[in-house]
C-alpha cells in the first residue's frame, strides 16, 4: 500500500456542546485524489481545517490521531508547523470573496507569498505569477496583476487564489469547491491542470465539491459526508455504478443533464441537513429518507460491500 | 392569444457596448479603456426564458445590469416594450422599474442585515411608490412568502438567521412582489446546494408558469441553463456567440467556444 499523507482517526469538532463533525476516519494517499461531496452544513470544510489545524476560534476538535505529511499536527511546535504549511501545502479556500485583500493588487498579493518562500527577485517572482496564471486559465494577465480584487469577476478572483495554491508547488493541495463559480470550460481547464500536477509531480490532492459529476470524473476515490459524519466512502467506480446509501442517490439525482426533458421537475431532497442532535444514536438522514423506519435508530455500522467500499445505511 | 403588444419584446437592447477605464493619469484622463461587452443585441420575449451562459468574465451580469438600469451603456440602446429607456418620461420610467426585477448570487449581500424578512420584501413597494400602508404591506408580504415557500415563522427574523435557500427565496419574493413582467435572475442558484438548486429551479419553473413572468437567466452552468431555458445566448469574450433554442443550441453547436462549453461538462 501507497504511504498515507494523511492519516485521520476518529475527528469530532464541537462548538461548545454542539457537535458538527461526529467521529470522521479517512485517510489520504501520497498522489491520491481524493473527493469530499455532500450538501452544505454537512462538515466538509471544517474537517478539512481540522485536518490542517486551522479552525476558526472557539471550536473544540478531539481526535485519536491527526496525521498529516507523517506528523502529528497538534502536537508539532507552532514555527515548523507553518513552515510546513507555507511550503508544503497550497488551499483553495471555499470563500474567496473574503480572502483576497480588496486594497491590495493582486500582482503584490500573490507576489509576497512566493518571495518569502523563495529566493528569487521580484521579477522572477511576477513572471511566475503570470505563468500559473494563464496555466489557470486567466488571459490578460498583466490587467489582472494590476487590478485590485473588486476589479475582477467572481470567476477570475476564484482563479487567482488557485493560482496562489500552486505557487510553491505544494506536496498537498486542498481545494474547497475551487470550480463552483466556473463555467465548465475553465472548469474543465482547472480540473485538468490539478489532474496534470498530481500525475507528473505527484501532488495528493482533496478536492471538495458539489458537483458528482466532476468528481466522478477526476477522483480515485470518494467520501460522501452528511451531516458531520461519512456515509458512504469507495473507489469512484464503486460507488457511483454501485451507491448504496440513500443519501448518495438522492444526491446524484438532483443533477439537470443535459438530456432532461423540460416539463420534466428535478428531484428534489426534501428538508434540511440537521444542525443539531448530530450526536444522536443512529443513522443521521433518517428523518429526510423516504426507506427509514425503527430499525434505522440502531447504532451505526460501517457495511462494507468491499475493502475499499462501505455504507452506514442499515437497509442495503 | 397573441396581440400585437404581445409581440413587442419585454425588454431588448441594441448594439450594446461597455467600457471600464481601468487607469488614469494623475489629470483625470483617460488611459487604458477596457471593452467589458461589444456589440450585443438581445430580447427577452413575455413569459419566455432566455438563458446567457459563457465563462465567468465573459460581460454576463454587465448585460444583465444594464439591462436592468444598474450600470449604463457606453453606446447603444435598451428598450422596454419598444421604449427606449433613456428617453422614457418619469411615469414609464417608473414602469420600467417596477417591472423588471433582480436576484443575485448572492442573495444576503444584497439585503440589509438589520432589516427582517418584512421588511426586505415589503421595501420594493414603498420605494416604488405602490403603497405605504402596512397592513396592506404585511398581507401582501405573506401571500408572496405563501407563493415562493417560505414558513410565516420567518417574517420577522433577519438574513444572518436564515440558510442559503431560504435567503435566495426572500430574494425572490422581494423581486415578486412588485408584480414584474421579468427578472433578471444574475446566477441564482450557482451559490446553493445541489439540492437546495433543484427546489429553487422548480420555484422557479412554477411561477413563470402561474403568473406568466419572463427571466433573464444568466449561469455559467450550462445543465441548469439548459434545463431551465427557452433560448439561449452563448456569450465569450464580451460577444455573442450563438443564439439560439436551448435544445438546439446544445445538441448542434455551431460555435467552436459553444461545442467546447458542452463537451467539458460533466453533466450527461
Ligand atoms: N465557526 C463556527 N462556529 C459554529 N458553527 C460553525 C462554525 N463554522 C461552521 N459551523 C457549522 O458547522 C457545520 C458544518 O459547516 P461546514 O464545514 O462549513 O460545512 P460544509 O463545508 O460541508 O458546507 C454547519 O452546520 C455550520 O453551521
Ligand atoms: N468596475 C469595473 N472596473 C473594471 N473592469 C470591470 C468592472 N466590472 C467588471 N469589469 C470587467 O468586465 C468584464 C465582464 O465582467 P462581468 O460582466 O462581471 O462578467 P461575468 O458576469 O460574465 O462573469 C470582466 O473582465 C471584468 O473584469
Ligand atoms: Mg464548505
Ligand atoms: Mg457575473
Amino acid at each position: 500500500m501507497r504511504k498515507k499523507l494523511i492519516d485521520i482517526e476518529n475527528l469530532t469538532i464541537k462548538a461548545e456542546e454542539k457537535t458538527l463533525v461526529n467521529g470522521v476516519t479517512f485517510h489520504v494517499c501520497e498522489g491520491e485524489m481524493l473527493g469530499i461531496v455532500g450538501e452544505s452544513g454537512s462538515g466538509k470544510t471544517l474537517t478539512v481545517k481540522g485536518v490542517v489545524n486551522l479552525l476558526p476560534e472557539g471550536l473544540d476538535i478531539k481526535a485519536d490521531k491527526v496525521e498529516v505529511f507523517g506528523k502529528d499536527f497538534y502536537h508539532m511546535p507552532y514555527r515548523e508547523r507553518r513552515e510546513l504549511v507555507g511550503r508544503k501545502l497550497g488551499l483553495v479556500p471555499q470563500n474567496t470573496v473574503f480572502y483576497l485583500h480588496p486594497m491590495i493588487k493582486i500582482k503584490n498579493q500573490m507576489a509576497d507569498g512566493y518571495l518569502h518562500y523563495n529566493k528569487v527577485t521580484k521579477e522572477e517572482a511576477l513572471a511566475r505569477c503570470e505563468d500559473i496564471m494563464s496555466q489557470v486559465g486567466l488571459r490578460d494577465t498583466k490587467r489582472v496583476l494590476n487590478s485590485y480584487p473588486w476589479q475582477l469577476s467572481g470567476g477570475m478572483r476564484q482563479r487567482v487564489n488557485i493560482a496562489m495554491a500552486m505557487l510553491n508547488n505544494p506536496g498537498l493541495l486542498i481545494a474547497d469547491e475551487p470550480t463552483t463559480a466556473l463555467d465548465s470550460t475553465i472548469q474543465k481547464q482547472v480540473m485538468d491542470l490539478f489532474q496534470n500536477i498530481n500525475k507528473k509531480m505527484n501532488t495528493t490532492m482533496i478536492i471538495i465539491s458539489h458537483d458528482l459529476g466532476l468528481v466522478k470524473y477526476y477522483c480515485d476515490r470518494i467520501i460522501v459526508m452528511y451531516a458531520g459524519r461519512i456515509v458512504e466512502m469507495g473507489n469512484k467506480n464503486e460507488l457511483f455504478e454501485n451507491p448504496c446509501h440513500p443519501y448518495t442517490k438522492a444526491l446524484i439525482s438532483v443533477i439537470p443533464s443535459l438530456n432532461i426533458k423540460k416539463e420534466e421537475r428535478l428531484s428534489e431532497i426534501p428538508g434540511y441537513v440537521p444542525e443539531d442532535g448530530r450526536d444522536m444514536e443512529g443513522c443521521i438522514f433518517r428523518d429526510r429518507c423516504e426507506f427509514a423506519s425503527e430499525e434505522c435508530q440502531n447504532p451505526e455500522k460501517k457495511n462494507f460491500v468491499s475493502e475499499t467500499h462501505y455504507h452506514t445505511c442499515c437497509k442495503f | 392569444m397573441s396581440s400585437a403588444y404581445d409581440m413587442i419584446p419585454v425588454l431588448s437592447c441594441e448594439n450594446i457596448d461597455k467600457e471600464y477605464v481601468t487607469e488614469r493619469t494623475w489629470n483625470g484622463k483617460t488611459k487604458t479603456i477596457f471593452k467589458a461587452v461589444e456589440n450585443i443585441s438581445l430580447y427577452i420575449n413575455e413569459g419566455e426564458t432566455l438563458g446567457i451562459v459563457g465563462e465567468s468574465g465573459s460581460g454576463k451580469s454587465t448585460i444583465g445590469d444594464i439591462l436592468g438600469n444598474l450600470k449604463s451603456q457606453t453606446r447603444g440602446k435598451v428598450f422596454y416594450r419598444g421604449q427606449d429607456v433613456a428617453e422614457m418620461d418619469e411615469e414609464s420610467f417608473r414602469k420600467y422599474r417596477k417591472n423588471v426585477q433582480f436576484i443575485f448570487q448572492d442573495p444576503k449581500g444584497s439585503m440589509n442585515p438589520y432589516y427582517s424578512v418584512l421588511e426586505i420584501i415589503g421595501e420594493p413597494l414603498k420605494m416604488l411608490g405602490i403603497t405605504d400602508d402596512e397592513e396592506v404591506i404585511e398581507r401582501k408580504v405573506l401571500g408572496i412568502m405563501d407563493k415562493v415557500g417560505l414558513s410565516k415563522s420567518v417574517l420577522n427574523k433577519r438574513p444572518d438567521s436564515l440558510s442559503g435557500g431560504q435567503c435566495q427565496r426572500v430574494a425572490i419574493a422581494r423581486a415578486l412582489v412588485v408584480r414584474p413582467e421579468i427578472i433578471i435572475c444574475d446566477e441564482p442558484v450557482s451559490a446553493l446546494d445541489v439540492s437546495v438548486q433543484a427546489q429553487i429551479l422548480n420555484l422557479l419553473k412554477d411561477l413563470q408558469e402561474e403568473m406568466d413572468i419572463a427571466y433573464l437567466f444568466i449561469s455559467h452552468d450550462i445543465g441548469v441553463v439548459n434545463y431551465i431555458s427557452n433560448r439561449i445566448v452563448v456569450m465569450n469574450k464580451g460577444h455573442i456567440v450563438e443564439m439560439g433554442r436551448a435544445n438546439v443550441v446544445f445538441a448542434n453547436p455551431k460555435d467552436e467556444y459553444t461545442r467546447k462549453l458542452v463537451e467539458c461538462s460533466f453533466v450527461n
